[in-house]
């Protein structure tokens, strides 16, 4: 016998005699938990509006469009960037220095990225980043601003409701908020080894 | 004071006054946001709890269906599962993994099942660059020191201790800014991930049904170990297993909210599998590690209920004895009422050895009722005490008032009858004489003894009944 068998006949041995065994919850009942921010899923505007209330609420910048965008990168003192090269941001092309290759040689030479977001969840204010949408993962971690392009439509309410959507994608990262510890007398720090600055712009 | 034999009385008396009052105020202070953030946002927060207990149970009352499930999944996910009975084992699938891939360099995402294994220090043996990249993980590496909690490591350092490490370590110039502090490490460990080969990670989830395992980080490091390296490793304990992948919102909504009192984490990693063949970045490869050590005996005993556990640190936030004495006090990896319970467990040393453990416990519930799997604690705590008893194991009797006399006494109604007439005489002698008993002399140290007003109810009775009072 090998390891794997020799823990799965202690394990055997250790539940086949138990007289009776505790019963799953069926689904329904474990997806009926939702907290208070939970919103109606059938309405789409409430499902916006509570990802806007409650990404705002933990630490993210929500912006509209292009142009409020740039405004708010050049407030950030923003030097060169990179974006996802499917996202066509002409102007902010035009505003900023933008790569469409991330150079991992010059991670650090990046000031803010800009990738795709795949979803979102309403409930928690939470941004969904996959393999499939994001085309280098370290684009959207290293750079001290990360901005998620979000289209409303793809706002789920609950994170139960996302799942279904992640599919068979390997490497699916919930993101809520900016990277944050408080490892030191439990005070508060933003930006540890993520983005500092975390930004949705919806479209 | 009275000579105090148990190890983790004897830590605690010398705990100086600065950690004693980081750890009780930050322990305190994580109770409160718990406290607020469940019931601030559910309505009875008692039945998600009830809820994820029976999930968790369900789950541990059919690992082995759940556990060849799940490798089943994984190795459809292109993962490659690995089973190790020991730490030891464990250690040396990962060091192999490393020569196979000729990786000599590894970032470390917390995992508490890799303090079980002591793996860096074996990495390290064998040549590895191992880091640990989660702050307070690295604090403790530098220092030579071990986590005093399992979700907050250096609950017990302050910020002048972190300044002076990382100057120490010449990390830059010595500040007691925790925002300066955390750029340091941020420029220092960015490097470390660059340079890596290897991302070691634990799990906080294992999905059977699908085949992934769920990993929450708020620093963003287990995401950057898997963004940066061409391998990752994933060492899990067997019992991490959940069945569906639709349970798992209903654990990060108790285990966010429980440890931090947030609703998520900042990172929740959904991980399945190596990078997509698209994907620029990430492992090439992924392994997945089943570790054993000790779980499948405690599954079989009568303590299994602590399987449960989903490793959020409110029980040692909420207790008493934790904020008294400090986590390193429980002298293992895993401190606190959870720690009291798994520790002497698993201990390599063998169950004697912190036997003291379930004694560190005045039992007053307060870890059950936080516990987002409802663990029975205090019954748990019960029955290792009776384990230690059976087992004669010396440490779980020390400080222990001898029970003969009493038992001598309750057996024989003459020495009992006497034994009440003397307790009239307790009111007379002075209480002074009792310090020759340590255990005693401790007592008084806190408190008074009262008088003695018992010993009449059988003169009572005795009386009532020739009254004819005794229906």
């Amino acid at each position: 016998m090998n390891a794997r068998d020799r823990i799965l006949s202690k394990v055997r041995a250790a539940t086949d005699p138990l007289p009776e065994k505790t019963a799953l919850p069926d689904l329904d009942v474990v997806a009926s938990i939702g907290s208070r921010t939970m919103p109606d899923a059938g309405d789409a505007n409430a499902v916006c509006a509570t990802f806007e209330e409650e990404w705002t609420k933990v630490g993210g910048i929500l912006v509209n469009d292009e142009s409020e965008l740039i405004e708010l990168l050049k407030s950030l003192d923003a030097g060169k960037g990179y974006a996802d090269p499917a996202l066509a941001l002409e102007s902010l092309k035009g505003a900023f220095e933008v790569d469409d290759i991330f150079d991992r040689e010059q991670v650090d030479t990046y000031s803010f990225s800009i990738t795709r977001a795949t979803g979102a969840v309403g409930e928690t204010g939470t941004i969904i980043l996959t393999d499939g949408d994001t085309p280098n993962r370290l684009s959207a971690l290293a750079p001290w601003i990360h901005v998620a392009v979000l289209s409303r439509e793809n706002i789920e309410a609950t994170l139960g409701a996302a799942i279904p959507t992640f599919g068979s994608d390997p490497s699916v990262v919930l993101v809520t908020g900016p990277s944050k510890t408080a490892d030191i007398e439990g005070i508060l720090i933003e930006g540890v080894h993520g983005p500092g600055v975390q930004i949705c712009l919806l479209v | 004071m009275a000579k105090l034999e148990q190890a983790i009385d004897n830590h605690a008396a010398n705990l100086d006054e600065e950690t004693r009052e980081a750890v009780r105020l930050a322990s305190k202070a994580k109770t409160e946001k718990r406290v607020n953030a469940l019931w601030t946002d559910f309505d009875d927060p008692n039945a998600l709890r009830k809820l994820a207990s029976q999930v968790r149970q369900h789950a541990l009352d059919n690992l082995p269906d759940y556990l060849e499930q799940a490798e089943a999944a994984f190795q459809k996910n292109g993962v490659q599962v690995h089973w190790a009975e020991d730490g030891d084992q464990a250690n040396a699938i990962v060091l192999d993994i490393m020569r196979r891939r000729g990786a000599s360099k590894v970032v470390k995402s917390k995992s508490m099942v890799s303090e079980e294994t002591e793996l860096v220090p074996f990495l390290e043996k064998h040549g590895m660059e191992a880091v640990e990249t989660d702050l307070g993980e690295y604090v403790v590496q530098i220092d030579g020191d071990h986590p005093s909690h399992i979700v907050t490591p250096i609950i017990h350092k302050n910020r002048r201790q972190v300044g002076r490490s990382f100057e120490r370590e010449g990390l830059g110039e010595y500040t007691e800014d925790p925002l300066e502090l955390t750029r340091m490490a941020r420029r220092h460990l960015r490097q470390k991930y660059l340079d890596a080969d290897v991302g070691m990670t634990g799990a906080n989830f294992v999905v059977a049904e699908s085949g992934r395992i769920v990993l929450v980080t708020n620093e963003g490091n287990a995401r950057f170990s898997m963004a940066a390296t061409k391998t990752h490793i994933a060492m899990v304990g067997i019992e991490k297993i959940i069945p569906r992948e639709q349970d798992v919102p209903l654990f990060l909504s108790l285990l966010g909210r429980s440890a931090t009192g947030q609703p998520l984490t900042v990172y929740t990693q959904f991980i399945g599998g190596p990078k997509s063949a698209s994907q620029e970045e990430g492992p090439e490869e992924m392994h997945l590690i089943f570790l054993d050590n000790g779980r499948s005996d405690i599954l079989a005993s009568n303590c299994k209920e602590i399987l449960r556990c989903i490793r959020c640190g409110a029980c040692m936030n909420v207790c008493p004895v934790y904020r008294q004495t400090s986590g390193h006090a429980y002298r293992s990896v895993y401190p606190g009422p959870v720690g009291a319970v798994l520790s002497p467990l698993l201990n390599k040393a063998g169950f004697p050895d912190l036997a003291d453990l379930p004694k560190a416990s005045s039992l007053c519930g307060a870890c059950q009722e936080v516990c987002p799997v409802d663990i029975p604690i205090p019954d748990l705590l019960l029955r290792l005490r009776n384990k230690g008893k059976q087992e004669h194991a010396p440490k779980t009797s020390i400080n222990t008032p001898g029970l003969s006399f009493w038992a001598l006494a309750a057996t024989q109604p003459a020495a009992w009858k006497t034994g009440l007439k003397l307790g009239h005489a307790m009111n007379v002698v002075p209480h002074a004489l009792l310090d020759v008993n340590p255990s005693a002399k401790s007592w008084r140290s806190t408190r008074e003894l009262p008088p003695f007003r018992g010993g009449d109810f059988r003169s009572w009775l005795k009386a009532h009944e020739k009254k004819g009072g005794a229906s």
